[in-house]
């Protein structure tokens, strides 16, 4: 009997390690506490919280001791410390708010009230990261601030802004790896999707730099008008970061937040578990090979034949088996009946014996452990009044759901500014990060099998029991597989022992693996200088730089040749900068300058290396094993933009603002006499709201602004792209071997154009609600394209420039506080974008760019007059009646180069919703999006291949649909009762009478019909919950530890509500890429806690 | 105020005004490409674009049942169409137009690699080898407009038969050209720049060539064919000309290595047809087409069903003869020509009629066995005793067109070519044919092209009767 009841040693692993990481988390959290305490006790400290009006926190307000220059400033969570006099009086303020004043007294709460005309100094970081009044911009700017960004401690950017900013499209990533998702700002510019720049404390770099733990405000440039000062990088929308800095408060503090979660899967396709492996029992009644192979329950028999079998084999005869080598599952049921499985082929105790055939619903499921994250960062602060400082260090350690992926990070922060003299302001912000992962799941539809989701989702066989497979070796060291061959034709089990396709899975995970060395520095070193209350000049040298050393390697003796390669590259960019900026009010005018230069130089050089021919020993897992010549390859790029900017605003009684802004680049990429381009913006902002004031509306409508801009922004191209490349082969002995590139350049080439105008309202009602709507139009014109033209040119693209796709759309964001009283309080904010691409020019006489061709001819196109990113594909020929019209083998006919539908949504959005009770907070955010398809892989084979439920059923007579059904005539119909009978009719018009076999209607028919293909990228995610309890500042002040202290229970990636995809087992907001997945992995929930306490 | 002036300074010198002079010429990207690199290359897609390196290049193997399908049977069904041609005019083709260019320009590309005249009539002749493959797959293509860049992102489509009249002429001007007194071509992997052996290519490709008309323009034919066999083809054994894979060069491998080994598939096997052809006639070449099973058998598998099949062990694949790393593949060789000879003879492009084709069929049988290391002068004289084999009058060209598609085993693009033209060997449709008009006769035009090229595509397309698909008529099929 086959006994599949093993859970423990998963089990097993699990408890071991989290105990180990709880054992580390309990010792780390009193240590720390020890230590603290004794650093900062004071002798006379009130402690204290400041709230809003309805009882929620007010971060950052400011506390001073009445009469002295002592102060300090709350936390995030609203709290506060000072050692003040006794009887001293403390004023409070914070932004937005009345300045109240209280008797110093130990556990104050601190109610603030809001100050009249509130929300008009509203200040948010625009393009070189220049603090302004919201109400004075031109175009739109949302923020979002860090607490509400990461609710329940995700460690990803991107995936954390999305329903929380209007106009932002996830294009994904799994959430069972380790890569940041990437996100579209209004849509799209160019031939291809492009991500946003992801700036931090006014340097460009990516979003894995940040210490999400360390952000104080995320603000999202979406427009041209917006970043027309960051140039042509931000022409997709720009993401500026801005960390927590110490402030020029006398004052010190310690966070610590800690967050512990578990992760496990979330999402599988629908496996049936009726039927076992095998390619044919629906096939035929006897198999290809001639009668007496196939029994009539669908089983393979094996034969003992005396040529080829040895002796002791002949009692196997008649011996029920499955075809092993399948990897699809179209074989007999799972009915309890004897038979052989593959391991009773290895030698050992099993050999020859026969076990039941018994389904194994979870045995999928069961292959995927429980993954842990501990995310813990410590922060320290403390200013001075020439000084403010803030370090921070951040730890990552996280195990994924499948064997050997973890990822161990530290991140390293420091922000910091002193005063030198009277003048001048040092500054610097500095982040370092160093990541190593091992076994970062491999994704994508693959041929070397490295993708174990994929086959279990693609190619599989239903009664594997996966436990069994874990002891992936024979006794002797040989490695094993479920997908054995025949040993009908051999006895050698070398011969027929040897994986078809699969290896086994765990081996897999095991042994081949990849390693990433991720290193990472980004930061900046500025001086201000203040000439005078009104002009200063800041000057900033700032850098972006990684290394990787990545490395992969394919294990010794499984199927595929091994192998070992590994990718080293290094980018640096740094950046100098100096800005001359000027403010100033004259009367009712309010003036705002800035002129400035930038100098940008970036370098990039990539060495990739794999061994060829296998590795000269087993295992050997360096480029010295390479038995045949490494191939190695080098890549090196180098670029210098030179750029001058200005701005300029003026204010009108704070109520009307005019901005204009221009800036030139020089790029090194460009042709010499075309380097040089100019684009300049334009903004207007109306508070007319201001007119009314006085008035009944006023009470109503308590701010109404109006706003139009215009800009343009040019850019340029790669490095090293005006010459026609010439490629390197592979060497024929001593001979090189080289040919010319496939794009045709001949120079000439301009900048490309974008020009972009938007117009918007803020209007806010009774204080408490608001609404910010924003129209929108981007002309992309003048793009550099890499256009494809006709082979027989001697190439397949063509760089020019041409083009105009206009991508426009409207956000909407709707922010309120229905509910507000000192014990229950409830804010909410929801976005909704819709946004569209069409596709108005190409080239002349090129109407169509092609983007992508997935299987069965499933084109992504972009036709002119059309949206971008539309997918062609097959469609099931009708005869004009609405009949299907079926071929004499009775399958579909199909038309070729039918319309799909769009690939991007046609809107998105989401709402964020905080509730406060008492100490209680709960908050969520949910995150939506309606249309969009991709192509997906594993729907495809899911079915295709027999694993899915929806492959299990019975024809329109009742009977089973994967029984055989029967040889076939025109006039007699099929001799056999299974089948499946497409509803349709004949050329002639006659109906169709011909079932065919399931795995030809599931594997064969389907495939003619691209909507079985592209799936429905609608979706509604519950993305992230936080429950917390603020333990009370009373206990906090009696046990003197610690000033604020905050428990919350979080989930990520918490639910997918609903998706037209779910039940086929896909997450479409975290596909592999934008328009496809060949081999998606899993969705995981990863549920936990997390501390955050303020010392 | 000093320090301000000293900062101010310090400023300024990150600003030091410099040009970008060379930062945009990579100093690890080649500036030029060197005439015998652009050889090696041409010749090295021989291996993806002829032997089979990929799917499309397997189809002939398929359409004349040298092999069958295992686990996922499609070509062998006819699903297969609008195969890409980018790869013949962005690869080879472009990159021999440019060693003709760089000769011509007297560019330093060139030095060093071979006399001007050998370097470009070696160019010409592996230029007019690629459109033959091209042609006699497609019909009209691109040509006299092709690889002309910017000139012509949209090339015109030649007439076949247009195609056909400049390829001789290419043909025999190129061996005109090639001068042995001068210096030989430097990165000639197939010929080691033996300049006597490319006259004998393209003698041969004339022959072949002037053999394809047999049906449609047999006086051109003749005319060519006769004078190619005159200016000198293989004329033995030691002379078949084959393209060499590299034993332990994975970047060299023979395409089947890399199927089969490499890439661990095992989606082919020797077809059922032929093996029912061979087996019984106790064929030697037959343990060295196919791969030879426990109970020391080749097993084929059959052709055309649609039912998925594991191959390994239960049917063979292809023998190690043709599937070793290093093991060549043929471009043409002595038996190839024989049996063209025979056919000649048969057709009356040579004289002596069937008492001539019959010894050249003889002959080519035995050339055949000689090149696979088979020949035993028993079996080989029984062999031609049998019944299916011994030459008749009345059956001759069957005959002669079927053992030389046994002979061209795996040499398929030819098989097919014969089979187009003459319908032999006779050969019986896959039973589960997805199109039920049979094995294809001509390709598809990429898709690309209706979109890219569309004017001239249609014009094509209306000459070939309006449709474009695997069945049109093109010029030199009967």
């Amino acid at each position: 009997m086959l006994k599949h009841i093993q859970v423990s040693p998963i089990l097993a692993t699990f408890k071991t390690k989290i105990s180990r990481h709880m054992r580390k988390l309990v010792l780390l959290v009193p240590s720390l506490l020890f230590l603290l305490t004794g650093l900062i006790a004071q002798k006379t400290t009130v402690t204290g919280k400041v709230t809003d009006p309805s009882g929620n926190p007010l971060p950052r307000a400011s506390i001073k001791e009445k009469g002295t220059k002592n102060g300090t400033i709350a936390n995030d969570l609203g709290v506060f410390s000072i050692s003040v006099a006794p009887g001293a009086k403390l004023i409070i303020s914070a932004t937005g708010h009345e300045v109240k004043e209280v008797n110093a007294q130990d556990d104050l709460t601190i109610q603030l009230s809001l100050a009249t005309g509130e929300l008009t100094e509203v200040v948010v970081t625009t393009a070189l990261g220049v603090k302004r009044e919201k109400k004075a911009l031109g175009y739109s700017v949302q923020e979002i601030k860090g607490e509400n960004l990461t609710v329940a401690k995700s460690t990803d950017l991107s995936s954390s802004l999305v329903g929380k900013i209007a106009g932002v499209q996830l294009v994904g990533s799994p959430s069972s790896t380790f890569d940041n998702a990437d996100i579209l700002i209004r849509g799209v510019t160019g031939l291809g999707p492009q991500a946003p720049i992801f700036i931090v404390d006014g340097t460009i770099t990516n979003q894995s730099a940040v210490i999400m733990d360390n952000i104080d405000n995320v603000s999202v440039l979406k427009g041209p008008a917006a970043t027309a000062l960051y140039g042509q990088r931000a022409s997709n929308g720009a993401v500026v970061v801005t960390t927590k800095k110490g402030t020029r408060k006398k004052t010190q503090s310690v966070e610590v937040n800690l967050g512990v979660t578990f992760e496990n899967l979330a999402l599988l396709p629908p496996y049936q578990n009726e039927y076992a492996g095998g390619y044919s029992s629906s096939y035929t009644s006897t198999s290809s090979l001639g009668a007496g192979y196939l029994d009539a329950q669908g089983f393979y028999l094996f034969k003992y034949n005396p040529a080829i079998h040895p002796a002791s084999w002949a009692s196997f005869n008649g011996q029920r088996m499955i075809e092993y080598g399948a990897d699809e599952s179209w074989g007999p049921k799972m009915d309890g009946s004897l038979y052989r499985p593959y391991y009773s082929w290895y030698p050992g105790d099993e050999f020859g014996k026969e076990f039941t055939l018994t389904p194994q619903p979870d045995n999928v499921k069961n292959f995927f452990r429980t993954g842990t994250n501990l995310n813990n960062s410590i922060s320290f602060t403390s200013g001075g009044e020439s000084h403010n400082f803030r370090m921070t260090y951040g730890n990552q350690d996280r195990t994924l759901i499948v064997e050997e992926a973890r990822r161990k990070q530290h991140q390293f922060g420091v922000n910091g500014s002193f005063d030198v003299g009277k003048y001048i302001t040092m500054s610097t912000d500095m982040i370092y990060t160093t990541s190593f992962t091992t076994g970062k799941p491999l994704e994508g539809y693959r041929l070397d099998g490295l993708n174990v989701t994929q086959n279990f989702n693609q190619w599989f066989e239903r009664q594997l029991d996966l436990e069994k497979m874990k002891q992936y070796r024979q006794p002797d060291g040989s490695l094993n597989s479920w997908n054995i061959g025949d040993p009908n034709f051999s006895s050698d089990l070398a011969v027929y022992g040897r994986p078809q396709y699969w290896d086994n899975p765990w081996w897999v995970l095991k042994e081949s693996y990849g390693t990433q060395n991720h290193d990472r520095m980004v930061g900046n070193v500025g001086m201000n200088i203040k000439f005078d209350k009104h002009l200063n000049l800041q000057s900033y040298v700032r850098m972006n730089r990684y290394t990787n050393e990545n490395d992969q390697r394919v294990a010794s003796g499984g199927l595929n040749l091994d192998e070992f390669s590994m990718l080293q590259n290094q980018y640096k960019e740094m950046n100098y900068e100096t800005n001359l900026v000027y403010k100033n009010k004259f009367g009712d005018f309010s003036v705002d300058g800035l002129l400035g230069a930038n100098k940008r130089r970036e370098y990039y050089s990539q060495l990739s290396m794999g061994t060829a021919g296998g590795l000269s020993s087993p295992n050997y897992f360096d480029i010295a094993a390479s038995i045949a010549r490494p191939n190695v390859s080098r890549d090196y790029t180098k670029k210098v933009v030179n750029s001058v900017y200005g701005k300029a605003s003026v204010g009108f009684r704070d109520m009307i603002y005019v901005e204009a802004t221009i800036r030139n680049d020089w790029s090194s990429s460009l042709p010499i006499d075309e380097n040089s381009y100019q684009y300049p913006s334009v903004s207007t902002s109306f508070i007319f709201s201001e007119l009314l004031k006085g008035t009944s509306i006023a009470n109503v409508l308590t701010f109404g602004k109006i706003r139009a801009s215009y800009a343009s922004v040019g850019s340029d191209l790669g490095a090293h792209q005006l010459d026609i490349a010439i490629a390197n082969g592979s060497f024929y002995g001593t001979n090189p071997s080289v040919s010319i590139g496939n794009q045709f350049r001949g120079g000439g080439i301009k900048p490309a154009l974008t020009k972009a105008w938007e117009v918007g309202a803020d209007l806010r009602f009774w204080k408490r609600f608001g609404i910010d709507v924003t129209v929108y139009q981007n002309n992309n014109t003048d793009q550099i394209l890499p256009v494809d033209v006709s082979s027989a040119s001697g190439f397949t693209t063509a760089q020019i420039n041409a083009g105009n796709i206009v991508s426009e759309g409207i956000e909407v964001s709707l922010t309120g506080t229905p509910i507000s009283t000192k014990n229950f309080s409830w804010e909410v904010s929801l976005n909704w974008a819709k946004n569209s691409n069409e596709v108005k020019e190409l080239a002349p006489g090129i109407n169509t760019y092609l983007y992508a061709t997935n299987r069965y001819d499933t084109r992504l196109e972009h036709r002119v007059g059309g949206e971008w990113g539309t997918y062609y594909g097959r469609k099931w020929k009708t005869d004009g009646k609405g009949n299907t019209v079926i071929l004499s083998n009775g399958l579909p006919d199909y038309d070729l180069n039918q319309e799909i539908g769009q690939v991007l949504p046609k809107w998105t959005g989401g709402m964020f919703n905080s509730f406060r009770y008492k100490g209680f907070d709960l908050t969520f955010s949910i995150d939506f999006q309606n249309g969009g398809l991709f192509y997906s892989e594993t729907r495809n084979f899911n079915t295709g291949s027999g694993l899915s439920e929806e492959t299990v059923g019975v024809n329109d007579k009742g009977y089973d649909w994967r029984d055989y059904p029967g040889s076939y005539t025109l006039a007699g119909g099929n001799t056999g009762n299974g089948g499946i009978r497409i509803p349709g009719v004949f050329a002639d018009g006659t109906p169709n009478n011909r079932y065919i076999p399931a795995r030809s209607y599931w594997y064969t028919a389907r495939q003619r019909d691209a909507d079985e293909v592209l799936l429905d990228a609608s979706y509604v995610k519950l993305r992230e919950v936080r429950l917390g309890y603020n333990l009370p500042t009373s206990l906090m002040q009696k046990s003197k530890i610690a000033k604020a202290a905050n428990i919350g229970f979080i989930v990520q990636n918490a639910w997918l509500i609903w998706a037209t995809s779910k039940e086929y087992g896909i997450d479409p907001s975290e596909l592999e890429v934008f328009y496809r997945e060949g081999g998606q992995l899993s969705s995981t929930r990863q549920i936990g806690f997390n501390l955050r306490v303020t010392f | 105020m000093k320090k301000i002036i000293l900062l101010i300074t310090i400023a300024a010198l990150f600003y030091s005004c410099d040009k970008f002079d060379d930062t945009n010429i990579s100093p690890t990207l080649l500036t030029q490409a060197s005439t015998k690199a652009l050889l090696t290359n041409s010749q090295q897609s021989l291996s993806d674009l002829v032997f089979g390196n990929v799917a499309s290049a397997r189809l002939a193997s398929l359409y004349v049942q040298h092999l069958a399908e295992g686990p996922y049977p499609g070509p062998s069904l006819y699903n297969d169409r609008n195969l890409s041609f980018s790869t013949f005019y962005t690869g080879p083709l472009y990159n021999l137009e440019t060693i003709i260019k760089y000769n011509n320009e007297g560019s330093s590309a060139a030095n060093g690699n071979g006399s001007k005249n050998n370097q470009i009539a070696v160019a010409r002749i592996l230029k007019a080898y690629f459109y033959l493959l091209m042609t006699d797959k497609w019909g009209d293509i691109p040509y006299t407009e092709a690889l002309k860049g910017d000139e012509a992102y949209s090339p015109a489509y030649d007439k076949q038969q247009n195609i056909y009249t400049s390829l001789f002429k290419e043909l025999t001007e190129a061996v005109a050209q090639i001068n042995e007194a001068e210096a030989k071509v430097v990165g000639d992997v197939i010929f080691n720049g033996n300049m006597a052996s490319w006259k004998r290519f393209a003698n041969t490709i004339r022959m072949v060539m002037g053999l394809r008309l047999s049906a449609k323009d047999q006086a051109k034919g003749k005319t060519e064919y006769t004078a190619a066999l005159a200016a000198g083809v293989i004329s033995s054994n030691a002379q078949n000309m084959s393209y060499a894979f590299v034993t332990g060069d994975p970047n060299n491998s023979n395409p089947w290595y890399n199927n089969y080994v490499a890439s661990n598939r095992n989606d082919y096997a020797i077809s059922k047809t032929l093996t029912d052809y061979m087996e019984p006639k106790n064929d030697p070449r037959l343990p060295i087409y196919g791969e030879v099973l426990a109970g020391n058998v080749v097993k084929g598998l059959t052709y055309g069903r649609n039912v998925a099949v594991n191959i390994p062990a239960a049917y063979s694949r292809i023998g190690n003869y043709f599937r070793a790393q290093g093991a060549s593949m043929p471009l043409f060789n002595y038996a190839q020509v024989l049996f063209m000879r025979a056919e000649a003879a048969k057709l009356g492009y040579e004289a002596g009629g069937d008492a001539v084709a019959e010894q050249f069929y003889k002959d080519a049988i035995k050339a055949s066995w000689q090149q696979y290391g088979v020949f035993n002068q028993a079996a080989y004289d029984a062999y031609l005793l049998l019944p299916a084999v011994a030459y008749s009058a009345a059956t001759g060209h069957k005959q002669i067109m079927t053992e030389k598609w046994v002979h061209m085993y795996l040499n398929s693009w030819e098989s097919w070519n014969d089979w187009r033209r003459t319908g032999f060997p006779t050969l019986t449709p896959a039973v589960d044919a997805i199109d039920s008009r049979g094995i294809p006769l001509r390709l598809g035009y990429p898709t690309n092209e209706v979109a890219l090229n569309g004017t001239n595509y249609n014009a094509a397309v209306a000459s070939l009767g309006g449709t474009d698909n695997n069945y049109g008529k093109m010029w030199w099929l009967p």
